[in-house]
């Protein structure tokens, strides 16, 4: 089917499959069409059919609320359409994405699903074809049997990786977590589309790093780092790490986080924030390299980042109220500029 | 300069005496937006206070890759954009996007508070009725 995009920049046009959502068709051509979340919640992939028809795919999209069906709007992320249509985005839109980021559908299988606390697992899916994300990107996954994709940040970074890490934190009656947390899913087949987002680092940056986590928000973040070290990017640039979860039995990763720090002790600082206990003894002796904390994430940034915020980029990510803290101390106590501030606010 | 009878339907400003809206209406301005153009984003200099006269807002306390259906929507009649009324607070910490062809009127924060130096009653009722919405907001975005 033909789809004709009206937008602030011009007119483009792509193909779509029969039974394709409008958004991944678009985006699988190059074209940057509006989105954030690219599963129904954000609403800011919406558009107006002024002609043609297309239908959502998901009538209950939590992202329909900021759409006037009055108006035949739609979210492209959810929505088919019903032959040729003409769509108007209210937004600037170009066909120059780069062309290594491309999103494209692949077919991968689950493999290596381990535990790394009592509600957090690690998996990875092994691809059919090698993609090339940039770090802090994510994908969309869907399995047979479970309705809808969701969207999980890649955990490790490689260009042209064969396989994506990712991080998954047990939801109480969420079906793609509660399909993960079964057993002998290893092997299981899952459809990927990606890569996506914009809330991404690249080396060529060149300011220091801040990264602000709350539980498995620390998933994108772990990417970024791959790619920093990867690239020495801490050799002659700041990183500062301030991961946050409850308890001590909510910890992981910090293997992992000790390792960046012993490559990188001058440059590289991370903290782990408890914010329902004290800090057990044996974790500090546990893991020398980290320093830890009590209170939220948050809020021991802001404490322990005191007038050092000046020519940082931060990261955050994690559950809305915790995103939503940390945005408003980046902004009202760090000065950060929006420019300088991305983040990725779990669903 | 806008209309004073614009101000009185809102629920920040009604029942405030009509010399006060009238001085308000006078150094307000009125300011047209497209559709999917901010109002503001994260992070700006919170200058003004916003009255939406036509069209629709998206407010949303921190938007950003992969939201969560956070935030609020702003309809005709409805003021936003407190943070200029708060000293403290200089800087915007959400995002308005017009989702809509929209116009507003624009009430310069540091105006509003000189007026309310001079007319503390009225001062303390708008303040009152900010808490409120404040506190309003704050809720609505925890609640997601």
């Amino acid at each position: 089917m033909k789809i004709s995009v009206q937008s602030k920049s011009g007119v483009f046009e792509y193909d779509c499959g029969d039974d394709e959502l409008l958004l991944y068709a678009g985006l699988r051509h190059g074209l940057t069409l509006p989105y954030e979340c690219a599963t129904g919640t954000c609403g800011t992939c919406r558009a107006r059919v002024v002609g043609g028809d297309a239908v959502m795919a998901w009538s209950d999209a939590p992202g329909l609320s900021y759409v006037n069906r009055d108006k035949n709007e739609i979210l492209m992320c959810r929505a088919k359409a019903r032959g040729d249509c003409t769509l108007r985005v209210p937004a600037a839109v170009t066909n120059s994405m780069n062309p290594e980021i491309v999103p494209g559908y692949r077919q991968g299988a689950i493999a290596n699903v381990h535990k790394l606390t009592h509600d957090v697992l690690g998996f990875g899916v092994a691809l059919d074809r090698p993609m090339t994300f940039r770090a802090g990107q994510f994908v969309v996954l869907e399995a047979d049997g479970v309705a809808g994709g969701r969207a999980y940040s890649m955990v490790n970074y490689r260009r042209g990786a064969d396989r994506l890490d990712f991080v998954v934190k047990r939801k109480p009656g969420g079906a793609f977590s509660d399909w993960l947390f079964a057993d002998r899913v290893d092997g299981a087949r899952v459809a990927v589309y990606g890569p996506l987002g914009r809330a991404t680092f690249a080396p060529e940056g060149g300011k220091d790093v801040l990264c602000v986590a709350g539980g498995s928000g620390i998933a994108g973040m772990m990417s970024i780092l791959a790619c920093g070290r990867e690239a020495s990017y801490f050799r002659d640039h700041k990183g500062y790490v301030f991961f946050g979860v409850r308890t001590e039995r909510d910890v992981f990763y910090l293997d992992r986080l000790s390792a960046l720090v012993e490559a990188f002790p001058d440059n590289l600082e991370v903290t782990a924030a408890l914010s329902d206990t004290p800090v057990p003894p044996a974790l500090r002796q546990r893991f020398p390299g980290i320093q830890f904390d009590t209170g939220f994430v948050h809020v021991v940034t802001a404490k322990r980042m005191a007038g050092r915020f000046a020519g940082v980029v931060a990261y955050v990510a994690g559950p809305p109220p915790m995103v939503d803290g940390a945005l408003r101390m980046l902004v009202l106590e760090a000065r950060l500029p929006g420019t300088d501030i991305r983040y990725d606010k779990f669903s | 300069m806008i209309e004073p009878g614009a101000l009185k339907s809102t629920d920040l400003f009604h029942d405030l005496p009509d010399r006060t809206l009238r001085t308000i209406a006078g150094f307000s301005s009125s300011k047209f937006i497209e559709e999917g153009d901010h109002v503001y984003q994260l992070g700006d200099d919170a200058n003004d206070l916003y009255l939406l006269k036509s069209g629709r807002i998206r407010f949303s306390l921190g938007v950003g890759n992969r939201p969560g259906a956070s935030g609020s929507l702003i309809l005709p009649g409805q003021v936003f954009g407190w943070a200029a009324l708060l000293q403290e607070q200089p800087r915007r910490v959400a995002t308005a996007t017009c989702l809509e062809d929209s116009e507003l009127y624009v009430i310069p924060g540091a105006k509003l508070l000189a007026l309310f130096e001079k007319e503390k009653a009225a001062g303390y009722v708008v303040m009152r009725r900010l808490a409120t919405m404040i506190t309003r907001d704050f809720s609505a975005a925890l609640s997601v």
